[in-house]
C-alpha cells in the first residue's frame, strides 16, 4: 500500500495542499481511501475520470492529478454517464455528498442504478449540508438538529443504500472514515465491480453535525462509528429495534446484470454488422 | 530524524510529520492505540509524543485527513 | 448533392448536425422537438456515435457535457420548459467552456405555454437564460434547408468558440417539409487541442483570440473543468477578484469580440429600401411575401433577416437604420428584437414593431399593413 507521501507525490497536486476541509472533517481521508483503492487496482491515472459535485465533498478531485470534471449541485451522475457511454475504456468515479446525491440529485441517482451503467458513485454521507453551514439533509437521522431544524428533525431519512437496492444497483455497500481499511476494500471491489456500483461512507462533520448534535470532537465522532458499526451479516439477526441508531457496513449486493453501456456497445455492433452484410 | 524510526513487523518505519498539513484535528492524538501522538498545547497540531509506543496499525496515516501522516517503510528509508 | 429529398425541419436539422460530426445527443421527449430525439436514436448508433434518452432534461445537459469534454461533438434538443430546465447546466458549459449545441424548439408563453404553437419568445432566454454575466450565440433557421446549414454552422461555432451554441426553431419551422437536397459533405471545424507535451498543458490559458485549447479528457493531460470561477489551471479562485474579473471578461469577449465571424445575414430587396422589416425565422417567412407585395405595389421595402441571432448584428442594423425611413420590426413575441433595434438605430430612424403572440404564425397581410403604415 502506498504510504501517504508515495501517494501524494504520485497522485496529488500538491502545491494545492492543505486542502480546504474543516479540521476534524472525513473527506480527505475517504479520498485517500480511494486513491489507494485506484492504485492497488493498478489503474492507469490518465483512465480515472472524476465526477465531483457541489458541497464539500466536491472538493475532493481538485486536489488530485486525474482528469477530473467538477460540475453542478446533484448532476455529477448525469456528468458520468455522458463521459463513460461516449468513452467506454474510462473508469468513472462519480463522489457525492449526501444532499448532493440524495436530494438534488436524486433522479440521476436512482435513473443511473436503474441503467447499471459502470460507474461508480462514492456518496460521503455526513447527515448535513456542510458547505453551506449545516442544514438538513436527506440523511439527518429524525431528532438530530440541524441550522434548519434546531429542536431536531421532523423528517424520516432515507437509507442511501436501500435506495440504491431498490433502484437496481448490483453494486452496494456501506463504510465508514473509522473502519478504513474496509473502505478501501469496498471501494476496489467497487470500482472493478462492472454495473452501477454504489458506495455510501458516513462520515464525520465536527464543525457543524457536531457542534449541533454535541459531538464537537473528530475523535468522538469517530468512535461513535466504530461504536454503532454492524456488519452486514450480524445485522441479519437484527430487528429492527436492534438496528435502531446503528450503522450497518459491508458488502449489500454485489451481481451481474446486463450493464448500459456494453448493451449499447453491442447495439452498434449489430448495425455494423448489419451494414456490412 | 533517527527518533522517529522505529523497528516492527521485522522492518524499520518511519513516522513523518508534515506540520504544514496538521490541522490539529486530534484524530491522531485521541483515537492511535498506542498514544503515539501529543498534541502541541499553542497550536493543537500533532507531534510525536512516544514514536518507541508504535504498533504498526497504520491506522494513523490512513485517518489523517490533511495527509499530515506518513508512515516511510524500510525499502523507502 | 445527394438527390433531392422531402424533409421536415427536425430531420434536416439531424441531418447537418451529424454531417457536422456529432456524435453523442442526449436528450428527454418534448413536443415539438421529440422527432430530433427519436431520428438521433435511429441514426447515432449506425454511426457508431451514442444516444441517451436521459431521466430529465438537466441530466441530458449533463450528459451532453459529459460526452463533450471526453471528445464528442455532442447535442441536446428540447422546447421552452425543457430548456429552463438545462440552463443550470448551460452555465456550467459556457464558464467551463465545453462545446456543445442547444436546439430550441420554441412555442409560446410561459410554462408549459402553448403546447406547442409556434413563437418566438425564447430569444431573450437563448441570449440570458443562464444566470450571470456571459456569451450568447444562437442561430434561427427559417426553412428546412437552413435547419441543416444552421445545424452545421450551430456545431461549428461551438467547436471554435468552446461554448454552446443555440439553435432557435419553432414548431412551424421543425414541422414543415420541404424538398431539399443536403450537400455530400460540409466543412467542419474543431475544437483546438493541446499538442504540447502535458507538463505545459495549461487548460485555460487562452490563445490570441481568448479560446484555450482542450483536451479530451482520457487523452493524458489530466486537467479539471471546475464550475466556479478558476485560475489558467481551473483550480477554483472564488476569492480571487483578479481571477473573477479576468474570467468572465474573456468569456464574454472571446465572443462578443468576435462577432463578426458569427454574424449572418440575409438581405432582400435592401438596396433602395426606405421601409425595412426586421424579421427572423418563421416571421420572416411572412414579412418576405409582404415585402415582394409591397414592392408590386410601389412600396421600396426591404427584408433583413438575421439567420445569427446572438451576438446581435448591430452593424448590420446600424447601416440600415442610417439610410431607411423606418424600421419595422416582426417578432413572435411581445418586443424582444425590438428593444435590440432601437437601441442600435438609436434615434437615426424610427422604429416600429409588429407582434403575433397567439400561437400563429402572422399572415403577410398583416405585416404588409403596417409597411403600409409606414410607407
Amino acid at each position: 500500500m502506498l504510504s501517504t507521501a508515495q501517494m501524494l507525490e504520485k497522485y496529488y497536486l500538491v502545491d494545492k495542499l492543505p486542502n480546504i476541509w474543516c479540521a476534524g472533517c472525513g473527506d480527505g481521508a475517504i479520498a485517500a481511501a480511494l486513491v489507494r483503492a485506484v492504485d492497488e487496482l493498478g489503474i492507469d491515472k490518465n483512465s480515472l475520470t472524476q465526477v465531483n459535485g457541489i458541497g464539500c465533498s466536491g472538493r475532493v478531485g481538485a486536489y488530485q492529478d486525474f482528469d477530473v470534471i467538477k460540475g453542478t449541485h446533484g448532476r455529477a451522475l448525469a456528468f458520468a454517464t455522458g463521459i463513460k457511454l461516449f468513452k467506454p475504456e474510462l473508469t468513472v468515479v462519480a463522489i457525492m455528498g449526501d444532499g448532493d446525491c440524495g436530494a438534488i440529485g436524486g433522479n440521476h441517482f436512482i435513473h443511473a442504478a436503474r441503467r447499471n451503467i459502470d460507474l461508480t458513485a462514492l456518496v460521503i454521507n455526513n447527515r448535513i449540508y456542510g458547505m453551506t453551514g449545516g442544514q438538513s439533509s436527506p440523511t439527518t437521522p429524525f431528532g438530530d438538529r440541524a441550522s434548519t431544524a434546531l429542536t431536531g428533525s421532523v423528517e424520516r431519512p432515507f437509507d442511501l443504500c436501500q435506495l440504491a437496492i431498490g433502484a437496481g444497483a448490483t453494486y452496494v455497500a456501506r463504510g465508514t472514515v473509522y473502519h478504513i481499511k474496509q473502505l478501501q476494500r469496498l471501494l476496489k471491489n467497487a470500482i472493478a465491480h462492472k454495473g452501477f456500483s454504489f458506495v455510501e461512507v458516513v462520515s464525520q462533520c465536527p464543525i457543524y453535525y457536531g457542534r449541533y448534535n454535541d459531538e464537537a470532537s473528530p475523535a468522538a465522532m469517530l468512535r461513535w462509528q466504530k461504536e454503532s458499526a454492524v456488519s452486514v451479516t450480524a445485522a441479519q439477526g437484527l430487528s429492527p429495534e436492534e438496528l435502531q441508531g446503528k450503522i450497518v457496513i459491508g458488502e449489500f449486493v454485489a451481481k451481474d446484470e446486463p450493464e448500459f453501456v456494453s448493451e449499447y456497445q453491442a447495439l452498434i455492433d449489430r448495425y455494423g454488422q448489419e451494414a456490412a452484410e | 530524524m533517527p527518533d522517529s524510526v522505529v523497528t516492527r513487523k521485522g522492518q524499520r518505519l518511519r513516522i513523518l510529520l508534515t506540520p504544514r498539513y496538521c490541522k490539529g484535528c486530534g484524530i491522531c492524538v485521541e483515537l492511535c492505540p498506542a498514544k503515539v501522538f501529543g498534541s502541541e498545547p499553542a497550536t493543537g497540531k500533532a507531534y510525536l509524543a512516544a514514536v518507541e509506543r508504535c504498533v504498526d496499525c497504520g491506522l494513523c496515516e490512513l485517518w489523517c485527513p490533511d495527509y499530515a501522516i506518513s508512515l516511510e517503510r524500510e525499502a523507502n528509508l | 448533392m445527394t438527390t433531392p429529398r422531402l424533409l421536415q425541419g427536425n430531420e434536416a436539422l439531424v441531418e447537418g448536425a451529424l454531417a457536422a460530426g456529432v456524435r453523442f445527443f442526449a436528450g428527454y421527449p418534448i413536443t415539438p422537438a421529440t422527432e430530433i430525439l427519436e431520428l438521433m436514436a435511429r441514426k447515432l448508433p449506425r454511426l457508431g456515435g451514442k444516444f441517451i434518452q436521459m431521466e430529465d432534461e438537466l441530466g441530458s445537459m449533463g450528459a451532453v457535457i459529459g460526452a463533450s469534454v471526453a471528445g464528442a461533438k455532442a447535442m441536446t434538443a428540447s422546447s421552452g420548459p425543457g430548456i429552463s430546465l438545462k440552463q443550470e447546466n448551460i452555465g456550467f458549459a459556457i464558464i467551463a467552456e465545453i462545446p456543445c449545441v442547444v436546439v430550441n424548439v420554441m412555442r409560446g408563453g410561459p410554462s408549459t405555454g402553448m403546447p406547442t404553437l409556434p413563437s418566438q419568445m425564447d430569444v431573450m432566454q437563448a441570449k440570458w437564460g443562464a444566470h450571470g454575466d456571459h456569451p450568447a450565440i444562437a442561430l434561427a433557421p427559417w426553412s428546412v434547408e437552413e435547419c441543416f446549414t444552421t445545424a452545421v454552422r450551430a456545431v461549428n461555432l461551438a467547436e471554435r468558440f468552446r461554448t454552446p451554441v443555440t439553435l432557435l426553431s419553432d414548431a412551424e419551422i421543425a414541422h414543415m417539409r420541404e424538398v431539399y437536397a443536403p450537400p455530400e459533405s460540409v466543412e467542419t471545424i474543431d475544437r483546438p487541442r493541446p499538442n504540447c507535451p502535458r507538463e505545459e498543458y495549461v487548460p485555460y490559458r487562452p490563445d490570441e483570440r481568448g479560446i484555450p485549447a482542450m483536451a479530451d479528457f482520457g487523452s493524458g493531460y489530466r486537467w479539471h473543468p471546475d464550475s466556479n470561477c478558476h485560475d489558467e489551471y481551473g483550480f477554483p479562485a472564488t476569492n480571487n477578484h483578479a481571477v473573477g474579473d479576468k474570467l468572465v471578461r474573456r468569456l464574454v469577449g472571446k465572443v462578443n469580440d468576435y462577432a463578426e465571424e458569427i454574424h449572418w445575414l440575409s438581405e432582400e430587396r435592401l438596396e433602395d429600401a426606405e421601409i425595412v422589416v426586421f424579421a427572423f425565422g418563421s416571421v420572416a417567412r411572412s414579412a418576405s411575401e409582404a415585402v415582394d407585395v409591397a414592392r408590386s405595389q410601389g412600396i421600396k421595402a426591404g427584408l433583413l433577416r438575421p439567420i445569427s441571432i446572438w451576438p446581435f448584428p448591430d452593424p448590420a442594423v446600424a447601416k440600415v437604420a442610417a439610410r431607411a425611413k423606418a424600421i419595422l420590426v416582426a417578432e413572435g413575441n411581445l418586443g424582444q428584437l425590438l428593444g435590440e433595434v432601437q437601441r442600435v438605430a438609436a434615434g437615426r430612424c424610427p422604429v416600429a414593431h409588429f407582434s403575433r403572440v397567439d400561437g400563429l404564425i402572422p399572415r403577410p397581410e398583416q405585416i404588409l399593413a403596417r409597411i403600409k403604415e409606414l410607407a
